[in-house]
Parts: C-alpha cells; structure tokens; sequence
C-alpha cells in the first residue's frame, strides 16, 4: 500500500513536472510569437537611407552600409521602403527630417530639387552623405563613391581590349538620375583612355543612351532597342545591376552573344553566371563593405566633430570568367540585407 | 510510531476511498484548469492581434480627422474646426505617447518610433499654420500647411507600413498561434486521457489493495465454514474497517480453536470419567455377586445342610435331622431347578418341603392339605420347576398369613378332559385353595396382567447368570406372574393358570393345568435349558 502511495505520488508529480514543462513550453513560444516588441539593442543615432533604387546591388550596399553602422552605434533605415508610393529622394529627405534623423546617407536619384533639401537637411541639423553619385554643387558633408577618372580609365581599357580593328561602336548607359557632369566627366576619362590607347586602326564611335530609372521597366526596352537596331553598339556599357541583366537577357534572347560585348556591373547570380558562361566578358564590381564603412565613418565623424572628410574613393574591380572564383567565393549571403532590412 | 503519527480521518477505508477520488478530481480537476487558463491565455494572445491593428487604425483615425480640422481651420476659420484640432492634437499625442520613442534594431518599434517622432513634427508644422493664419500671414499658413500636409501623407505611409507590418507580424503570430493552440490542444488531449487513465489506474490499484485482504478473508471463512480450522489468518496491521474485520476474524478463529479444543478435553474428561465410573459399576457388582455368592451358596448351604442332618442323626436327634434333610432337600431343589422343568412329584415334595419348614418355624400352625389323585403318573408328569411352591407361598403369605390356626391350604391334582377346561386340552389341574383372606377383583386383574411383563423376568431366571432385582426379599423369589409367564414359554399355551375368590375373606383357589400333551419347541426349549443347568450346577459341586 505505501509502495502504491509512494508510486502514485511520483507519478503525480511526474504529471506536475510535464505540466510545468508544457507551461513553460507555450510561454516560450508565446513569447517567440513577437507580441511583446522587445528589442535587443539601442542606438545612439538613427541614419537615413534615402534611395529610389532597390535593386539588388542597392540593397547589398545598404546591408554593408548597415552593418557598418550597427558596428558604431548607429541604426540605419531605409527611408520610405514598404511604403504604398514610391516617395522620391527629396521627400525621402524631408521625412528624415521629420523623423528627427540624425544623419542621411542619399543616393540621388537626380531631381533638382535635391540641393534644397540637402540644405533644409543640413539647416536641421541633419548631414547628408552621398553615395555613387556626388551632388558636388550641395552642401552635402561627403561624397563616398568611385571616381569617375577611376572609371573612365578602367572601362577605357576593356574597351580597347574588346575592341576589333575598324570603328568599334560603344554605347554608354545613362542613367536618368546620373547627373550631366559625372557622366559628361566619365565619358571623356573614358574616350580619353581609349584614345591613349588605340593603335591607328581602332576607332572607337561611343554613344550615350539614357535610361529613366523612374519609369518601370525601361532599362529593359531601352536595351532592346540598341540591341535590335541595325547600328546596334559592339560593345554595351552597363551602368548598375539591373541594366546588365537586361542586356545578359537581351543577348540571349536575340542571340547576340559574340556580337555585342557587355560590360557589366555589379555582380549578382545572374551576372556570375554570364561571366561563367562567357556571355559578357568583365563587370564592374565596387567594393561596397568599403563604401558602408566610409559612410558610417563619415556621418560620425561630422556628427562627432563637425567635419570629415569631402570625399571617400571606394576601388571599382574588374570581374573576368578568370577571376570570378575570387569574388564568387567572397560573395555575400543572399538574405543579409534583408535581414538586416 | 508512524502509524499513530497518521492522521485518525485517513484511517478508514471510506476516507481512503474518498482521498483516492479526491486525488483523482484533482489532477484532472488541474490538468483542465490548465487547459482552461493555456486556452485564454492564447484567446488573449489572438485578441492582443486584433488589438495591435486596431489601435493603429485608431490612431490612423485621429490623425485624419486632426489633418480635416486643421485643413478646415485653415479655410474656414472656424472656432469648431479649431477646437477639433486641438481635441485631436491631445488625443494624438495620447495615442503616440504610448509609442516607442528610442532608437533600437526593431523594425516595428522604430516605425513607431519615426510614426510619433514625425506626428510631434506634424503637430508642431500643424500649430505654426494656425499661427500664421491667425496673424494672417498667408504665404507662411499656406508653406505650414503643404508641410504639414506632406508630413500628414508621410505619417499615414508610415502608418500604413505599421499596419501592414504589425497585421503581417500578427497574421503570421495567429497562424502560429492556431498551430500552438492545436498543439495544445492534441497534447492537453493526450494529457487528459492519460491522466485520466493514469487515475483510474492508480484508483483500481488503491481500492483493489484496500480491499484485497476481504477476499482472502472471504476464503479463509469459506474453509472456516467447510469446517478446516486449520486456515490462518495473520493479523492486519492496518487500522480501516478492513483491518479490523480482519483482526475480528483472526480473534473469532482463535476463539473457535479455543472452544473446540476445551469441548474435545471436556468430552475425553466425561469419556473417561463414564469409562471409570462404568468400571467401578462393574466391579461393584462383580464384588456385589462375589459377596452373595460367598454368602448364598446354595451348594454349599444345602451340603451343610446335609452334614448337619448327619450330625444329628449321628447324635440322635431324629427331628432335627429330618428337619436338616428336609431343608437341605429344599434348598437343593431350589437349586437345582431354578430355570429348568421338573416332575410333579419333585414339585409336590418340594411343597411338602417348604411347608414342613414352615411348620417347624411356626409351630405346625400351618394347615395343609394334599390330595393327589391316584391315577395321574406324577413322577412322569413334567412342568416348570418352581411353579407350585411359589403359589402355595402366596396363600400362606397372603391368604392364611392373619389366621392361621383356622386357616387351611388345599392342594389337589385332579384329570382334566379338554372340554372341562380353558385350554381344551388334557391336563392334570392343580389346585391350590386356602381359605384365608381372599382377593378381590381388580387385585385377580392385577395379577393376571402381569404376565406379559413378567415374560422377561422369567426368561431371565432361566438364565442362571440373570438379574435377581425381581425377587422378593421375603419370598422364596418368585411372583405369581413369574409362574404365569413360566408356564406359557414352557407349554406354548395361555390360559393355564387361574385365580378364583370371591372376594374379601372367602379364600383364594389358584389353578394350574398342567397340558399332558406339550409343545414340541417348549418341550425341548425346556429340556435342554434344564439340562444345561444341571450341567452346570453338577459341574459346579
């Protein structure tokens, strides 16, 4: 009988430990379920992303620009991401304002109202960095981004690399939100390169084409009208990501592998697996954790002790089927931005 | 020790019984508490779902109608529209009061965060317009309000974004929420049964131990009832009603062996004090007949008898040695025929005996008389010894004992032709009359009736080892229904003997008819008894 009792008891409390266990288990997970927003970590400063491009390689420079700023104690946010509209940068820099924003780090998207509110910004107390594209005329605190002698001299040399004897016809996207200096500064650097170093038989006949990165799809039918037209271009230059996406599409598609060479930019899947198959022969890659250190950098530095430095030279490296494997080894996770996002 | 340490209400099977069950409620009793409680806690989760989004919109609400106030302000100038906007401005800033206001790595949060940040912002552009359109500065309320209405459109995107968020944060938190709650559910199922089956285990196993020592006391009372008092019984240690119909059981037992075990010592006692008392009955009369043997010996009374008669005839003394002879004759007939048949001369001297001793003793006082007729063959006429003395004894004792110098006793044997008699057979009749004080009729009865019980008596004296109880002290032995009796076994006939007064003081006349023609069976019956007894008597002398 006391065997019975002491055995009953030891199932029972058996039974409490399972039922605790069972509380506990769906507290957890009650918990997990994220009712309760708590957070794990408080910033010192709130950043400002303010970009009307969000494509991959936009979003892969926000993730390395972010992490860069967790690293100093600072929370950066895409401005106007998820929203219903598509808020252009200027709004973009008018609701970090608001916000109470400590810093903005703008890619511009070329409107010209862009210097006025990096100036209201700049009257509230809120510095702006841009990035890739420099406002130079603004009173913008920095400028993190490739030089474009930098980049006219390396797509300078793959042009004359690719280029057959004759006239050689390049194009050169443009986007709409480049502005007229950086791309009239870039084409010289660029022809400049070519002409120092063509041989007498290599003439090379480079022609712009713009494309309104504001208007969906563009890119892609700006880019099939050059492919597709009877003067089509021997050599494309891509401007970002999603121009050489289109343009690797477009030579498949149309089958112009062989008679148009692409130089792309960025390196995304798609991209890595043009170069691997050899339907483009280089692309333009920017070391873009370079790029977010620099900007975190620049933005503390002006916030800590009102200046810094007016511009940041970020390296632009040139990607072959040949030296894909190095990048491709380093290439970053697919989600970090996202999550990070 | 312990057992006195336990509390008294937990002793009993009853209260056992009922905190088994009580047990048993309980843990399903919180087993579905826990159930109930886990099951409102997630209706609550579900319900702070929906409060989420509600609140948002609540918010998106009242900054709508702010902005339509402001914006109504602005045109109308409206005292109402303005003190709309202020009610909403406060209600406002209670609703993003309660939003987050810090810079952390939650994306909700800091949407919240940028939500109240740019609603202070709004409020503030809000309330520089209604500044400037009281001091009609009109370029400046106009600049305020495209401010504030791009601020407006900024918080309702960021709004929107919230919504969104939290909606699909909690649409995904239900979705898990269902699956947790289905989950719960399934495992607070399982729980149930198995507590429950857990319980009634458990329940089974406790009434089964509480009650189990009833069925193995049930068998012990069954061998008990069989009749095997050899069953034990240990004695419980437990102290419920069990326990003690247990023990109650144990003492009846051991009661039963005591008292069976006393009854059988008892009994043997009685056996053995029957045993001994039956022996010293035994030896009692065993010393009783040694004593009347010694004392009696008729043998060796009537040799005296005879060694006396000689004495005297040695010294002359005629009368005393007819007397001795005469006695030792008696005493030798009595002897010798007691059971047997003998003639009926023997019979006649053994009356003429016994009334010549009477005589010496009293003096010739007794009158008798003899009249035999002289055909009848007396010497080979047989018939029951001891038959006429007996009768001529009871009219000396009671027919002529008060009288008797006047009194005078008859004796006459006469031919009887079978029609002059009851028997209707031919017989010699004896008859024994006196004169003396007669019989009535119920005392004839009396004596008549007697026969049937006085059979046993008389088959007894034929057996020389038979009871004496019968006999009288004063008497030679034997009673007249002993002499009826006798007379019938030896002849097989009845009605042989009679018993004739009339009355008180008339005298009585006892008649015997001795059949000349006798029963072969009586016959030989009588004749071997007789010779047996000679036999032994002989061998005895």
């Amino acid at each position: 009988m006391k065997r019975l009792l002491f055995l009953m008891a030891a199932v029972l409390s058996m039974a409490g430990i399972i039922l605790a266990g069972i509380y506990v288990y769906y507290q957890n997970r009650a918990q997990e379920l994220g009712f309760d927003n708590a957070a794990s970590k408080e910033y010192g400063r709130h950043y400002v992303f303010v970009s009307s491009d969000s494509s991959k390689m936009m979003q892969d420079i926000f993730d390395d620009i972010y992490q860069a700023c967790d690293s100093t104690g600072a929370y950066l946010e895409w401005c106007g991401k998820g929203t219903q509209r598509r808020y252009t940068a200027a709004e973009c820099i008018d609701m970090a304002i608001a916000m109470g924003a400590d810093g903005i780090i703008l890619y511009p998207d070329g409107s010209s109202t862009l210097e006025a509110s990096i100036k209201q910004a700049q009257d509230e107390g809120t510095p702006v960095v841009t990035i890739l594209r420099d406002l130079s005329d603004s009173v913008r605190v920095s400028y993190v981004g490739v030089s474009n002698y930098q980049m006219g001299e390396q797509y300078g040399g793959w042009l004359l690399s690719l280029m057959n004897n004759g006239t050689s016809r390049v194009c050169l996207l443009q986007d709409s939100g480049d502005s007229e200096n950086e791309i009239q500064l870039l084409f010289t650097q660029t022809v400049q390169a070519v002409r120092n170093g063509s041989s007498d038989d290599e003439k090379m006949e480079l022609v712009t084409r713009s494309v309104d990165s504001t208007v969906d799809f563009d890119a892609e039918e700006v880019i099939r009208d050059i492919l597709l037209d009877e003067n089509r271009p021997d050599i494309l230059i891509c401007r970002n990501s999603v121009q050489t996406e289109c343009a690797i599409q477009a030579l498949v598609d149309y089958n112009l592998v062989g008679k148009v060479h692409v130089i792309g930019y960025y390196l995304t899947d798609t991209i890595l697996a043009a170069l691997r198959q050899d339907l483009i022969p280089v692309t333009m890659m920017i070391d873009t954790k370079a790029l977010g250190q620099d900007c975190a950098q620049a933005l503390d530095e002006y916030l800590d002790m009102e200046r810094t430095s007016n511009y940041y030279n970020i390296r632009l490296d040139s990607i072959t089927p040949v030296t894909m494997g190095r990048f491709a080894e380093a290439d970053r996770p697919a989600d970090k931005g996202e999550d990070a996002a | 020790m312990n057992r006195s340490r336990r509390p008294r209400i937990l002793k009993s099977v009853q209260s056992r019984i009922t905190a088994v069950l009580t047990v048993v409620l309980l843990m399903v009793l919180i087993v579905n508490i826990f159930i109930f409680r886990e099951s409102r806690v997630m209706v609550q989760r579900i319900n702070d779902v929906f409060a989420s989004n509600a609140t948002i919109i609540q918010l998106s609400d009242t900054l709508e109608t702010a902005q339509s106030s402001l914006y109504g302000y602005l045109s109308t100038k409206s005292s109402a529209s303005l003190e709309d906007f202020y009610r909403y401005e406060q209600e406002l800033r209670a609703r993003t009061d309660t939003l987050n206001d810090r810079v952390v790595d939650n994306d909700i949060l800091m949407l919240e965060k940028n939500i109240r940040v740019m609603t202070d912002s709004y409020l503030n552009t809000s309330e520089n317009a209604i500044q400037a359109r009281r001091g009609r500065d009109v370029e400046e309320y106009k600049k305020d309000y495209a401010q504030a209405s791009a601020l407006f459109g900024y918080i309702n995107s960021y709004i929107y974004i919230l919504n969104s968020s939290r909606f699909r944060q909690n649409s995904e938190n239900y979705q898990e929420l269902l699956e947790v709650i289905e989950t719960l559910e399934q495992t607070c199922m399982i729980l149930i049964f198995a507590v429950s089956a857990l319980a009634l285990f458990f329940a089974s196993l406790l009434v089964r131990a509480m009650i189990s020592p009833l069925g193995a006391l049930a068998r012990a009372a069954y061998r008990v009832a069989d009749g095997d008092f050899s069953v034990e019984v240990a004695v419980s240690q437990r102290e419920d009603e069990v326990g003690v119909v247990t023990n109650a059981f144990h003492r009846m037992l051991n009661s039963i062996r005591a008292y069976i075990s006393s009854q059988r010592s008892s009994m043997e006692k009685e056996a053995q004090m029957k045993e001994n008392e039956l022996a010293m009955e035994a030896h009692l009369k065993e010393a009783q007949l040694k004593f009347l043997q010694a004392q009696i010996n008729p043998h060796f009374l009537f040799n005296s008898l005879n060694a006396g008669a000689q004495l005297a005839m040695m010294e002359g003394a005629d009368r005393t040695e007819v007397f001795l002879s005469r006695m030792a004759d008696f005493f030798r007939y009595n002897v010798k025929k007691t059971g047997g048949d003998a003639s009926l001369r023997e019979e006649l001297d053994s009356v003429d005996n016994y009334i010549y001793i009477l005589n010496v003793r009293f003096s010739g006082d007794i009158h008798y008389e003899k009249e035999v007729d002289g055909e009848i063959d007396i010497d080979s006429i047989r018939m029951p010894s001891m038959i006429l003395q007996p009768i001529v004894e009871n009219a000396v004792q009671h027919g002529i004992h008060d009288d008797q110098e006047s009194g005078v006793i008859t004796l006459s044997a006469e031919f009887v032709e079978p029609d002059e008699n009851e028997a209707g057979l031919s017989c010699v009749r004896v008859t024994v009359s006196d004169n003396g004080t007669g019989m009535t009729g119920d005392q004839i009865r009396a004596i008549m009736q007697r026969p049937e019980a006085a059979k046993d008596t008389a088959a007894a004296e034929q057996d020389p080892g038979g009871s004496d109880e019968s006999r009288d002290s004063n008497s030679t032995g034997v009673a007249l229904a002993n002499v009826i009796s006798r007379l019938e076994l030896y002849y097989g006939k009845e009605n042989l003997f009679s018993i004739w007064s009339d009355g008180p003081m008339c005298g009585t006349e006892v008649s015997v008819l001795l059949p000349l023609e006798r029963e072969d069976t009586a016959a030989e019956q009588g004749d071997d008894t007789a010779e047996i007894l000679l036999t032994e008597d002989e061998e005895e002398l």
